[in-house]
């Protein structure tokens, strides 16, 4: 097991700056692909722009998950050193759940969807995958988004799929999704639709 | 978040750690620039500037209270990204924090310079008792006087 820290963001103020904003306009315009413009050393089975987004959001009041088959490496002691965050074993408690398409998709039942009066008090999924050129592509519609918008993420779990479509019954609470591959990401909030 | 009791582990490395926390960066500055000046590192945490909540119980068994803020600066820094050195220390100077942590990284990577840490400790003694008897030589006694019954 690797356990040596790495550098975080070389500058950070501006650099955790433009990954919220990056942030917050995939979120705004669902299905469009952001590009973060970042550049960091990245822990075991982690990506840039999952580790971008982590060092950016996370801190001591933000409780992450890690699916069991990405927790292994040194992304535990990376991040709780940048970001103090505690690492929980519960994806109720979550403020950030990750997982990669290889992960075991038990866990999306037991993600926080918030309650009538703390909406936000949800967990957000982050979803690593290998890029945004797959063979199945999925149609989204709903705020944000004009008439409709399609994205091909790569492997793209049929149990998140199921997830999501339930998850808008939800509203206002529910789970908001990233989507992620390399240093680029996708905003699925919890208002949009999705069909395959 | 970080545990409030320290660790038994390294007890030589929280002795060294303390000891530099408390001493003048003037002479750490200058120990750094004799010794270590080649020492090749790169930031794990640049050096920064924060806020720590100091707790307190009165006659430390009181109830525990947020007795105030206290500006603390804090660096780490690697040497070839295995060694990690941490600097934390009371105050706003940057360099400060940072001079320890390279010192806290080299003397892991080494061994801690035991001569330069009991001059620093002895400075340290020396500048307490003096500031002991500066105190013993104003204290004043508090006592109520008996007063007579109405």
């Amino acid at each position: 097991m690797q356990d040596h820290t790495l550098t975080g963001f070389k500058d950070l103020p501006r650099q955790s700056n433009d990954v919220f904003r990056s942030v917050l306009n995939a979120l705004a315009n669902p299905g469009q692909i952001s590009s973060l413009d970042v550049d960091l050393p990245t822990p075991e089975y982690f990506d840039t722009a999952t580790t971008a987004i982590l060092l950016a959001l996370a801190d001591f009041e933000t409780p992450l998950w890690i699916a069991p088959d990405i927790a292994a490496g040194n992304v535990q002691t990376h991040l709780k050193f940048h970001t103090g965050c505690p690492i929980t074993e519960n994806p109720n408690g979550a403020s950030f759940a990750i997982a990669t398409p290889q992960s075991d998709f038990t866990f999306l039942d037991q993600l926080a969807l918030g309650s009538a009066e703390n909406p936000h008090k949800s967990t957000t999924l982050i979803l690593m995958l290998k890029g945004f050129a797959g063979s199945h592509p999925l149609h989204l519609s709903g705020p944000g988004i004009k008439t409709k918008q399609g994205i091909s993420p790569e492997g793209f779990p049929s149990e998140l799929l199921g997830h999501m479509k339930q998850n808008i019954q939800y509203f206002p609470c529910g789970t908001d999704l990233i989507l992620t591959a390399d240093r680029r990401l996708i905003g699925i909030p919890r208002s949009t639709r999705l069909e395959n | 978040m970080l545990s409030q009791t320290p660790s038994s582990e390294h007890p030589a490395r929280q002795d060294w750690l303390n000891t530099l926390a408390q001493s003048p960066e003037k002479m750490l500055e200058e120990f750094y620039r004799n010794n270590l000046s080649d020492q090749a590192f790169t930031y794990l945490r640049e050096p920064e500037i924060g806020l720590v909540m100091v707790r307190a119980r009165a006659g430390g068994s009181g109830k525990q209270f947020n007795l105030g803020e206290v500006s603390v600066a804090r660096c780490s820094v690697t040497l070839n990204n295995q060694i990690v050195g941490h600097g934390y220390v009371k105050g706003r100077s940057k360099r400060h924090a940072e001079l320890i942590a390279l010192i806290d990284a080299n003397f892991q990577q080494t061994s801690p310079n035991t001569e330069f840490l009991n001059d620093l400790k002895s400075i340290r003694a020396d500048q307490r008792a003096k500031t002991s008897r500066k105190a013993a030589a104003t204290k004043v006694d508090f006592y109520t006087m008996v007063r007579g019954e109405n």
